[in-house]
């Protein structure tokens, strides 16, 4: 720890092939899905970055991609410079080490024959983590207790059916901070919980990016909650960034017309913060042959007709703060 | 006088044995036009809750009692034949996946023709298909609709359709069990921006079931927080909201981050449901209340009213 | 402590769920006691089933139960002791066929790709083929041993079960947990041996269930044919020998083609009932 550890994402690109069906009722067409389409960012030691979008925008591909789970079409994720396919490659359980995620479904995270005992001994066993049965047993037991599983004694012979949603997802978030891992990957950690139970599992992420220096990748559609656990924010949409930027910058002062939809259309119990829903027309596009324009332009509220000729560049507003749109002067 | 009013509501889930007691003595009134928010975790029984209204859980398993009076006439005691007139023609349910029930190989409108006519037999056919294109310009559907099938449509759409289907008879309430839960956060801001807008031009009371308390703050009067099957606090949003009166509904507060300000401490409320298979005897919410006196654990709180039809179910309510 | 309560626990809702399904329940009534007679064939039987005496094609007395066929030996000794064979080749036949479809299916479906699409053909070519007559032809040319001929019942039968279990491995791996141990680190083929086949196997334990009664039928065939393995006491064999006497002496064949029925049938049923707990549908409906 307290090395300086980057994630470093280059023009990283997923495209999908898909049949769909044509003009008529017997003939296919191949369609290029573009699931995430140029991404690039930076992420160091200890930061958090919050990616927001709606269904659709290729946050949980990024996250498969970042993960291994899926290989990209195109670009490169670099950690400290080195290739993660040289990584994996190399050593496939380091580098598992090296990056984590947790899912967002956590009654489906673990194998349901397996008591929560095997779950977390496993794990353990197969990073040679501890040396015996007994010592990886008493890892767990006290990794559990530390986050208020106690007397973690009673839950370590439970099945995963026995247990709660707050349980498991804290059960899940420990068995990646077991691995010790350079960077997390939360997608969407607590949209499947109880809203009172929601505050602990950001709190614990929140434990863990400060005393292990963790870098955390927090997905969600949940603008509140993200704002609240995140030192910078990227909004998607269509496989692409179009606002990046220091959290409080980009949701304080958007420039972008979507994350302006976005944040004016999201809830808040604040009862003075009510502000004028930004109406847009049209439902949440599929990825499907986009552009040559702005990607947003067929819903976007101030478009013109150079947003349908060209996609616009990436422009700076201030200091950390970047959007793509061509009604932005950029300083 | 009230639209709905309900009386002392019990509801009882009898499964193996046991007896779950998911709705405990629940009684409130719902003004015509009123918007009424209920807001609670899962096990909460605010879906067991509505469902019960309509009888629509089943008779085997659910044991209900109390008063449910819409209109004069006591839901849970009239005929069956009575009752399905009263559903979707005075009282509609909007539920999280409705669209799940229409069939896939037939074309939505004439699906929805085919639910207009079962109340109305005598529609000719011109004058139901002029109904039905009226019924999607009102949820902002554009008329082609009419011919497409359901996985045609998007979840936005799909769920556009189910408003416009409970809208169908022009009910007096309209019941929306997690109807927008599911959807992305933008078409869930414009999907509630026009129902609150149609209500007001149809004249249509609301009964919105989610756990999701920003939405209620957004778009409802009136506010009821359930806790394990009883109703802790109920009263005006604006009330409610910047001065909660119930342990819990603080709770619920604080575990809401917020888009603007500082950012305070999150904290959640510790402890989990209580079984609600066994009796307790003094408060529900004791055991994760971070308020709990003596008195909590022995007797139970019983319900008081405030000024403005607010009532709160805590020992310590209007003392402070 | 806790696991042997789990374990009672478990024991309990397991009896309580075979009560509640009348063909397992029957089922399995029927297959204990055929099992039990089979165990203690030697103390039951009343002469030994190979020995021929002068009293031929007797019909059922108290000396002789169930009559003796045209070489004087005792049926009812007879049918206990082809139980043994019967349910020997039924269960390792329709083990060899779970087992070889269970793996193969298992990394047809997990892997998916390349070795899906040639497995899925070879599957299709193995479901074309009349395999009774590809066992016939088999055994003409090998021979009859019981062994070959379980080897071969088993080989013949294995795409049913490759087909379940790949079908249980292509929805497995959608799910969350599966991704999660990938994600762990978990290597492809101990996440297939160790958690895919573990939570798909009870589709194929009640198909195979099923297959033991139909490899039952299908060497009672074989004998009935003539191609049983000679050394052993097979039920299909006396069907076969008491064809010949079937005007003068009805009980050979009747008797040991009835415990062909029943025992076909209890395995039947036991399979019938598991698939009726496992599919919730039909559950509801009674």
């Amino acid at each position: 720890m307290g090395d300086n550890y980057t994630l470093e994402v280059n023009n990283l690109f997923k495209h999908y092939t898909q049949r769909i069906k044509g003009n008529n009722r017997f003939s296919t067409v191949k369609k290029t899905v573009k699931a995430v389409d140029g991404i690039s960012f930076k992420l160091e030691a200890g930061e958090v970055m919050g990616v927001i979008g709606e269904s659709g925008c290729g946050k949980s591909t990024l996250a498969k991609l970042l993960t291994k789970l899926e290989y990209p079409t195109q670009g490169e994720i670099l950690f400290n410079g080195e290739s993660s396919d040289e990584m994996i490659k190399k050593d496939r359980l380091r580098y598992k080490r090296t990056i984590q995620m947790v899912f967002q479904n956590p009654f489906d995270t673990f194998d349901p024959r397996n008591s929560i005992e095997k779950i977390i001994v496993e794990t353990l066993k197969m990073h040679n983590i501890g040396k015996t049965h007994s010592d990886r047993v008493s890892t767990a037991i006290n990794a559990m207790e530390k986050i208020g599983l106690s007397p973690a004694g009673d839950y370590l012979h439970r099945f995963p059916h026995e247990l709660s949603g707050g349980q498991l997802q804290r059960i899940s978030i420990l068995r990646t901070m077991l691995l010790k891992p350079k960077f997390l990957i939360a997608d969407e950690p607590v949209s499947m919980l109880d809203v009172s139970v929601r505050a602990d599992i950001i709190k614990m992420l929140q434990d863990l990016v400060r005393n292990s220096d963790t870098a955390l990748i927090f997905i969600s559609h949940d603008i509140n909650t993200t704002r609240y656990i995140s030192d910078k924010i990227v909004v998607m949409y269509l496989g692409r960034i179009v606002e990046s930027g220091t959290t409080d910058y980009v949701l304080h002062n958007p420039v972008h017309p979507y994350t302006k939809t976005l944040i004016s259309n999201c809830a808040s119990i604040n009862m003075d913060e009510k502000t004028d829903v930004i109406k847009i027309e049209g439902e949440p596009p599929t990825p499907i042959d986009n552009g040559p324009g702005c990607y947003f332009a067929p819903r976007c509220y101030m478009k013109k007709d150079i947003c349908f000729k060209e996609y616009p560049e990436q422009k700076v507003i201030e200091e950390n703060h970047f959007a793509s749109c061509h009604f932005i002067n950029s300083n | 006088m009230a639209l709905l009013s309900i009386k002392n509501e019990n509801v009882i889930y009898k499964v193996k044995n046991k007896n779950i007691h998911a709705v405990n003595n629940v009684s409130f009134d719902i003004e015509p036009q009123d918007s009424l928010g209920i807001v609670g975790e899962s096990g909460s029984g605010k879906s067991t809750l509505a469902l019960s209204m309509l009888r629509l859980l089943p008779k085997k398993i659910a044991e209900v009692s109390g008063e449910v009076i819409f209109e004069d006439r006591n839901l849970l005691t009239i005929s069956e034949d009575e009752l399905r007139d009263i559903r979707w023609k005075e009282i509609s349910v909007v539920f999280q996946k409705s669209m799940n029930s229409l069939s896939p190989i037939h074309k939505i409108g004439s699906q929805m023709s085919d639910i207009y006519m079962l109340h109305n037999k005598t529609a000719s056919k011109a004058e139901v298909k002029n109904k039905m294109t009226e019924l999607l310009e009102l949820v902002n559907l554009p008329p082609r609709v009419y011919t497409m099938y359901q996985h045609e449509l998007s979840g936005g759409m799909m769920q556009r359709v189910s408003i416009a289907l409970s809208l169908m008879h022009n009910p007096k309430l309209i019941i929306m069990d997690e109807a927008t839960t599911a959807l992305d956060v933008i078409t869930q801001g414009q999907i509630l921006n026009e129902i609150k807008e149609l209500e007001k031009r149809l004249s249509i009371a609301r009964i919105m079931i989610t756990h999701d308390m920003s939405v209620v703050a957004n778009t409802c009067k009136k506010i009821a927080v359930m806790y394990a099957g009883y109703l802790v606090e109920f009263g005006y949003v604006d009330d409610v909201i910047s001065n909660p009166n119930h342990p819990y509904t603080r709770g619920l507060l604080k575990s809401f981050p917020t888009l603007k300000g500082e950012r305070g401490v999150l904290r959640g409320i510790s402890g989990s449901l209580p079984d609600l298979s066994v009796q307790h005897d003094g408060c529900i919410f004791e055991s994760r209340c971070p308020e709990r006196s003596e008195s909590c654990h022995k007797e139970k709180p019983g319900t008081v009213i405030l000024e403005n039809g607010r009532m709160v179910m805590c020992h310590s309510a209007g003392r402070r | 402590m806790n696991k042997s309560g789990d374990f009672f626990t478990k024991m309990k809702r397991m009896l309580s769920m075979i009560n509640q399904v009348r063909q397992l329940k029957i089922g399995i009534i029927l297959l204990t006691i055929i099992i039990l007679l089979a165990l203690f064939a030697p103390l039951i039987a009343t002469h030994d089933p190979f020995s021929l005496n002068d009293d031929m094609v007797n019909p059922p007395s108290k000396n002789y139960l169930l009559g003796t066929d045209g070489l004087g030996r005792d049926i009812f000794s007879g049918i206990l002791y082809g139980a043994r064979t019967s349910i020997v080749i039924g269960v390792v036949a329709a083990s060899i066929s779970g087992i070889v479809g269970t793996l193969i299916g298992g990394i047809s479906g997990f892997y998916g790709g390349k070795i899906d699409s040639v497995v899925s053909e070879i599957i299709n070519v193995f479901l074309m083929m009349p395999t009774f007559f590809l066992i016939l032809i088999i055994v003409a040319l090998f021979g009859s041993s019981m062994f070959n001929v379980m080897v071969v019942i088993g080989i013949t039968t294995w795409t049913g079960n490759a087909r379940l279990m790949r079908a249980q491995a292509l929805s497995l791996k959608q799910r969350t947990f599966v991704k999660s141990l990938e994600n762990i680190g978990e290597s492809k083929i101990k996440t297939l041996i160790k958690h895919i086949i573990p939570n798909g196997i009870f589709p194929i334990i009640a198909n195979t269930t099923m297959n033991i009664s139909e490899a039952i039928l299908t060497e009672s065939g074989l004998s009935f044919l003539g191609l049983g393995d000679p050394n052993v006491m097979s039920w299909g064999q006396m069907v076969y020998n008491g064809k010949s006497y079937l005007t003068n002496g009805w009980w050979i064949s009747t008797f040991s083609g009835a415990a062909i029925v029943l025992t076909v049938l209890a395995f039947y049923l036991i399979g019938d009932g598991m698939n009726n707990i496992l599919s919730p549908k039909l559950n509801d409906n009674k």
